[in-house]
This record gives structure tokens, sequence and C-alpha cells, in this order.
């Protein structure tokens, strides 16, 4: 009997063998399994984009053109659902899979086949959740937040999407515990804590997260399920329940929600910026403890989504400092980015164009987040188009162009191809325009007072949506050339890659050849006391 | 790495996946408790 790791891999990774789709549906490697979860939120943006373009299409003017009320509504319910739980999430966890073993000198994840499970489940899920739309009644139509009593009124969908949301908390659950187990548990000898990538950091808090509020979801979806199907009465006045109630449990999730989909942003912005400013990042151990604070303010911060819900003073009051002061820890993220630019020898590479335009975009999303945590002025801005400008910004050019820039930045560990530059900066600009073409206008419309999920609106909104209109159909043709660029690269690219091939990086994914071979880090490596080179 | 170093750092992954989930399973329990206000 061999004496090595590779004999444990024999036992479960002989799948690697199979062929065809056996090959992938058994599959227990982590590069697989994050190939995997990347091709799959891939193909979810796509599906999400399209209802997108339905919303932009029929908002272009005022009037109804193309579709009708209620299924408008289910446009945006589903774009939410899908865009949040089907494309941002698992393209993060995606990451996890590919470059957490790699990054901390581990042979795999620690649970291989609870991985290969918590992939398999979400097809299922948003398999469930897509085919509402053929339902008698139509898909769920009460916004991605299921508000009772509205949403009770769903018709044969209802089941479908909480048993979808059930599986998709499950699987983000499964997949969050496997991080969390490998990262405490399966580090190189030498690799402390406080030696790890920021990105490592970041999905070890964002994990966390996850494993509190998927749960709290989980929950509250059970909640209407019985309410509606079982005579209880949680959220009914009539029973002696309150549907307040529901929001506060949603939110109680919802919020920290938003930070698992930005917290891997941070993460890789942290690894990118570096890396291409030719500088270790300023303030390593202030960004770790940055994350956490973030992690924990969200917590205690749900309620400001509810303001104009009716709550104690003391409430409103509470809630609006605890939301202000995320704006501390932030801060000290920004500031430390920006000093680990300070006199760096920059290089603009299209993975770093995408970290730096999400630096300056998602602080506009910060900006206008502080403002909505003004409880007196989201008396105005609340239910407005400010929100969707507010929250787009935050998700688009925030949580997506990490993940665009992640990408380009780790294509050639994972192809072994250097990404072609020239094709990568026509997707950037194209994108970084057109993002802002289509959301920047969304603030106006919302001080405006043009309210969120109608499908018709008065003529003195028309010259801004058309706009937003426009610039939504080109954010979303500059995506095909994104998948263009990424078949292009797998295809051969730009040439071959080095298994370093930027000289500002160091972590311990760039220590293995590119392409990463199907099995790294056997053999783990040793880190020593004073090699400090293993994180940005 | 041996074997044997591997089997025991899984048998800890185990121990931790499963105090995970015990906390999970806490938090969704939780959720029906929340009485806000």
């Amino acid at each position: 009997m061999s004496t090595t790791a590779e004999a444990i891999h024999d036992h479960h990774d002989d799948h690697h063998e199979l062929t065809g789709f056996k090959r992938w549906l058994f599959t227990t490697n982590h590069k697989d399994i994050g190939t995997m979860y990347l091709i799959f939120s891939l193909v979810m943006f796509f599906t999400g984009g399209a209802m997108a373009m339905v919303i932009r299409a029929e908002l272009f003017q005022p009037g109804l053109q193309f579709v009708d009320p209620g299924f408008f509504n289910s446009m945006t319910t589903m774009h939410a659902l899908i865009m949040v739980f089907g494309a941002v999430m698992p393209a993060w966890v995606g990451f996890a899979n590919w470059m957490v073993p790699l990054m901390i000198g581990a042979p795999d994840m620690a649970l291989p086949r609870m991985n290969n499970w918590s992939f398999w489940i979400l097809p299922i899920a948003f398999g469930l959740l897509l085919s509402t739309l053929f339902l008698p009644g139509g898909a769920p139509a009460a916004g991605w937040t299921l508000y009772p009593p509205l949403v009770l009124q769903t018709g044969e969908a209802f089941p479908f999407a909480i048993f979808s949301v059930h599986l998709m908390g499950l699987s983000s659950i499964m997949g969050s515990i496997n991080v969390i187990a490998t990262i405490l548990n399966m580090r190189a000898p030498g690799m402390t804590l406080l030696k790890m990538p920021i990105f490592v950091w970041s999905w070890l808090i964002t994990a966390y997260l996850l494993i509190a509020v998927m749960p709290v979801l989980a929950g509250a979806v059970t909640m209407l399920l019985t309410d509606k199907y079982f005579g209880t009465t949680f959220f009914s006045a009539a029973g002696g329940g309150d549907p307040v109630l529901f929001q506060h449990i949603f939110w109680f999730f919802g919020h920290p929600e938003v930070y698992i989909m930005i917290l891997p942003a941070f993460g890789v912005v942290s690894e990118i910026l570096p890396t291409f400013a030719r500088k270790r990042l300023f303030g390593y151990e202030a960004m770790v403890y940055a994350i956490a604070a973030i992690a924990f303010l969200s917590f205690i911060v749900w309620a400001h989504h509810m303001f104009t819900v009716g709550m104690p003073f003391s409430g409103e009051v509470f809630f609006m400092f605890t939301t202000m002061l995320i704006a501390v820890p932030t801060g000290v993220k920004v500031f430390n980015w920006t000093a680990t630019m300070w006199k760096g020898s920059m290089t603009f590479e299209t993975a770093n164009l995408f970290a730096l335009a999400f630096l300056f975009l998602f602080t506009i999303g910060g900006f206008s987040g502080l403002m909505l945590a003004i409880a007196p002025a989201d008396f105005q801005y609340h239910d407005t188009y400010f929100v969707v400008a507010h929250f787009h910004y935050v998700l688009v050019p925030g949580a997506v162009f990490a993940l665009m820039a992640a990408t380009y930045y780790w294509l050639p560990k994972w192809t072994g191809n250097m990404v072609n530059e020239t094709l990568g900066k026509w997707h950037f600009w194209l994108s970084a325009i057109s993002v802002n073409v289509l959301f920047f206008p969304q603030h106006f419309l919302g001080l405006a007072g043009m309210p969120r999920r109608i499908p018709d609106y008065g003529t003195q909104f028309a010259d801004f949506n058309m706009w937003s209109s426009i610039g939504g159909f080109a954010f979303g043709l500059s995506q095909l050339m994104f998948v263009y660029v990424i078949i292009h690269t797998v295809k051969g690219g730009a040439g071959k890659a080095a298994a370093a091939p930027y000289e500002g990086s160091h972590g311990l994914e760039w220590r293995v050849p590119s392409p990463a071979p199907h099995h790294t880090w056997e053999e783990p490596p040793v880190i020593a006391e004073d090699d400090h080179r293993v994180h940005s | 790495m041996t074997n044997e170093d591997m089997k025991s750092k899984r048998k800890a992954a185990v121990r931790t996946a499963i105090i995970l989930a015990l906390i999970a399973l806490a938090f969704f329990a939780g959720s029906f408790f929340f009485l806000p206000g």
C-alpha cells in the first residue's frame, strides 16, 4: 500500500478516468467541480440577463409594449433570484473550489463527495425554479423578497419556488461547510491563519455568514409554506401572526447575503491590485479585521431595509447608526487598496482594469448606500429606482466586475494559456461604459420619484429610462465578448502561460504549473516561518 | 504526506463539518423563535 496521499486519491478520484457525462457527474476533484460551478453560473448569468433584457425592453418607453404586468413582475422576481442564487453565489463557490486548495497547499477540498453533491443539487434547484415559468398562474411574481401576504397569492408555482429555495440553501450550506473544513484542517504545514491569502480569508468569513443565514431563509420560506398549505398563521394577522415578522426574518438573512456576494470580491481585488502594482498589499492584517468587522456588522443592520414599515424611534436610530458604521471598515479597505497602488509600478492588464473599475464603481454603490442609511431620507428614496441603482452598482460593477477580474486573472492558471489582452480590453471598456449608461440614470429616476417594479411609468421618466435601456442592451451584448474571450483562451489564447505569468504574483497557486495539473499539492509545500510571500 | 496524516486530516474535517451542520440546524430552528419588538 502506498504511503502517500495518492493512495487516498486513488479511491475517490479514479472517476477522472471516466469519460463523457459520467466524468462530470461523479467527479470529486475540486478543479472539475469548480469548473462546473463556473460554467453553471455563466449559463445562469445569461438566463437572468435575458430576463433583464425583457425588463429593459418593456421600460424602453412609457406604456405597455411587450409583456403584461403579471409577467413583468415574474421577470423582476426571477431575474433577481437567478442572479443572486444562480449566478453570483455559485460563481464565488466555483472560485473557492478552484483556488482555495491551490492557495493553501491542500490536495483537494476536505469533503470531496459532499462537494459533488453541493454542485449537482443546483441544476435541480434551478430546473425547478425555471419550470415555474410554464405552470398555471406563472412564475413567482412577488419580488425576490417573497413578502407575504402577496407571495401567498402565487399559483401552482409556489411550492416549486419554495422547494427550489430550500435546495439552493442546502447547496450553499454544504459548500460553505466544505470551505471552512478545508481551510481549518487542510492547510499546508507553516501556512498559519495570518499567512493565508486574503481571498482565502474572505471566503472563510463568507462561509461562516452563509452557515448562519441560509438556514434562517430556509426557516422563513418553510413558514410561508406552512402558512399557505397547513393552516399556520406565522405571517397572518387574522390568526395572531404578523406579516412584518417575515420581513425581519428575511432581512436577517438578506443583509448578510449582500456581504456573501461582496466579501469574496474584496478578497479577489486584494489579490489582483498588489500583483499589478508590484507591491505587497498595504495593511494585510487590517484588511482581514475589516472583513471580519463588516461580517459582524452585517448581522445588526437588517432593519434598515424596513425603515418605512414602522418601528420605534430607538430602532430607527440604532439601525441607522449601525449601518453607517459599516462605512468605517469599508473605508479601511478602500484606503488600503489605494495605498497599495501608491507609488507602485502599475500596469493595466484586463484583470487589473476590472479590479480598478470595481474600486471606483463599488464605491459609488457604497456612497448611495450611505444615503439610503439615513432613516429620514430613506422615506423619500424607499422603493424607488434610487434603490435599484444603488444595489445594482454594488452587485454589477461591484460583485460581477470582481468575478470578471478574477476570471481574467486566473484563466492562465486554469487553461495554461494567456488571455488576448486586446480582446479583454475591448470587453472591459464596452462593459465599463455601458454599465454606467445602464445604472447611473436610475439614480435620477429614483430621486424624481419613479417607483420600483412597475412596467409602465409617467412620461417625465421617459428619457432616463430610454438611456438606461440602451445601456442595458449594450451591456448584455458586451458579455457575449466575455464568452468569446474565455473560449479563445481555452483554445490557445495569446500563447502558453508560465507557472507564474505575472511578475508581481506570489501565492502558492503560482507555484504549480499552468494549466494546473488534475492533482496538485499531493505532497504539501512546507511554508518556512519567514516566508511571507504566500499571500499578496 | 503519509496516508495516516491524510486520514487524520479528513477525520478532523468531518468533525468540523458535523459541528458546522449543528450550528446551521440551530439557526434554522432559531428562525422559528425570532420575535423582534
